[in-house]
C-alpha cells in the first residue's frame, strides 16, 4: 500500500479572491521508499482525472435543490479549487470518489479494505476531514490532518 | 450571513419524541449520488445530511434550526400509503433507505415530528449534542440503514 501525506500549506495564489477555500490549499506528497516528494501540477497526471472533471462537471450543472432536500449549487470556488487538487494527486493513487454535499461543498474519498480517508470541502468554512481506520477514528478541521494520518499509517504499518 | 453558528443548537429547539418508539422503521429518499455501486450498492454517508443552513428560513414552514427530513412508515401506512409515497415530489430516479429509529438514537440523534403539507408522516433527525451531525455519525447511519429501493444508476 502506498503511504500518503495530506498537510495543508500557503504554498498557492487564492483561485479567486476573497475564496475562503483557496486561502488554505492542500498538497499531496507521497512518501517513495522514505523520500518525500512534493506533487506539482505539470508532472504526470493520474489516468483518471479525465473521468473525474466530467464528474466535476456534472456538479456545475446540479440546479438548486438538485437532492430535493434544498440542496445549494455546487459552489464554483470549491469546484475550482477540487479540480485543482485532484490533478495534483499523485498518478499512482486510485480514483477517488466525490460526491456533491448538499450545503454546497464536494467529498473526496478513499475506500480501501477496511479504512476510509474523506476530506470534504464546502463554501464559507473550514475544509475537514475524516480518517477511519478498523474501529478506530478522527475527524476535525483539516490543520489537525497530519497526526491524524500518521497515527493511521502507523497502524497500516502495524498490522 | 446565515451560518450554523448563528442558529441555535437543534437540542434547543427539538425534542426526541418518545411516541416514535425504537422499533418504528424510518424513511429517507435517497438522491442517484448517495450511492457507491461497488462492489455492491450501498448507502454513503451523504444520504444522511442535514438541510443546508441557509435554505432554512426560505422553508414552507420555516425550520428552525438545521436538521435532516425522514418520513415515518408507521404513519403512511396509517394513511393506508406504502411506502413508494416518499417519491412524491422527487422523482423515479431516486431510491429508498430504511433504518430504525433505534439506529438512529444510537448516533446520538433525536426524531421530531414535523408534519408538511400533504405528508403529515414527515419528520425530521437531528443532534443530540452539538450543532450538526459529525461525519462519523453520518458514516453510522449510512451502515445501519437498508436500501430498500435503488435509485437510478447515474451513467
Amino acid at each position: 500500500m502506498t503511504d500518503v501525506l495530506i498537510r495543508p500549506n500557503e504554498i498557492r495564489e487564492p483561485a479567486r479572491s476573497g475564496a475562503v477555500l483557496s486561502a488554505r490549499t492542500v498538497t499531496i506528497a507521497q512518501d517513495r521508499g522514505g523520500h518525500r516528494s512534493g506533487v506539482t501540477l505539470g508532472s504526470q497526471v493520474p489516468p483518471w482525472l479525465g473521468a473525474a472533471f466530467e464528474e466535476l462537471t456534472a456538479f456545475a450543472h446540479l440546479p438548486p435543490n438538485w437532492d430535493g432536500y434544498h440542496a445549494l449549487p455546487v459552489d464554483g470556488t470549491v469546484l475550482e479549487f477540487t479540480a485543482d487538487l485532484i490533478q495534483r494527486f499523485p498518478p499512482s493513487l486510485p480514483k477517488p470518489d466525490m460526491t456533491p454535499t448538499a450545503q454546497g461543498g464536494i467529498t473526496i474519498e478513499w475506500n480501501p479494505s477496511g479504512m476510509c480517508l474523506s476530506l470534504t470541502l464546502t463554501p464559507e468554512s473550514e475544509p475537514t476531514f475524516y480518517v477511519e481506520v478498523g474501529d478506530e477514528w478522527w475527524e476535525g478541521p483539516i490543520v489537525d490532518v497530519p497526526d491524524a494520518i500518521s497515527s493511521m499509517v502507523a497502524k497500516v504499518r502495524r498490522a | 450571513m446565515v451560518t450554523e453558528l448563528s442558529l441555535p443548537l437543534p437540542c434547543s429547539v427539538y425534542a426526541d419524541d418518545a411516541t416514535i418508539t425504537d422499533e418504528h422503521l424510518l424513511v429517507r429518499t435517497v438522491h442517484p449520488s448517495w450511492v457507491r455501486w461497488e462492489p455492491v450498492p450501498h448507502l454513503k454517508s451523504e444520504a444522511f445530511q442535514d438541510y443546508p443552513a441557509k435554505r432554512l428560513a426560505t422553508m414552507d414552514p420555516p425550520v428552525p434550526a438545521v436538521a435532516m427530513s425522514v418520513s415515518l412508515l408507521f404513519e403512511i401506512e396509517q394513511c393506508n400509503l406504502t411506502i413508494e409515497c416518499c417519491l412524491g415530489g422527487f422523482g423515479e430516479e431516486y431510491g429508498l433507505a430504511t433504518l430504525t429509529a433505534g439506529q438512529v438514537r444510537a448516533c446520538n440523534q433525536g426524531i421530531v415530528r414535523w408534519p408538511i403539507d400533504e405528508k403529515p408522516w414527515h419528520a425530521m433527525v437531528f443532534c443530540l449534542q452539538g450543532a450538526q451531525r459529525s461525519t462519523r455519525h453520518k458514516k453510522q447511519l449510512a451502515r445501519a440503514a437498508t436500501l430498500v429501493r435503488l435509485p437510478a444508476r447515474p451513467s
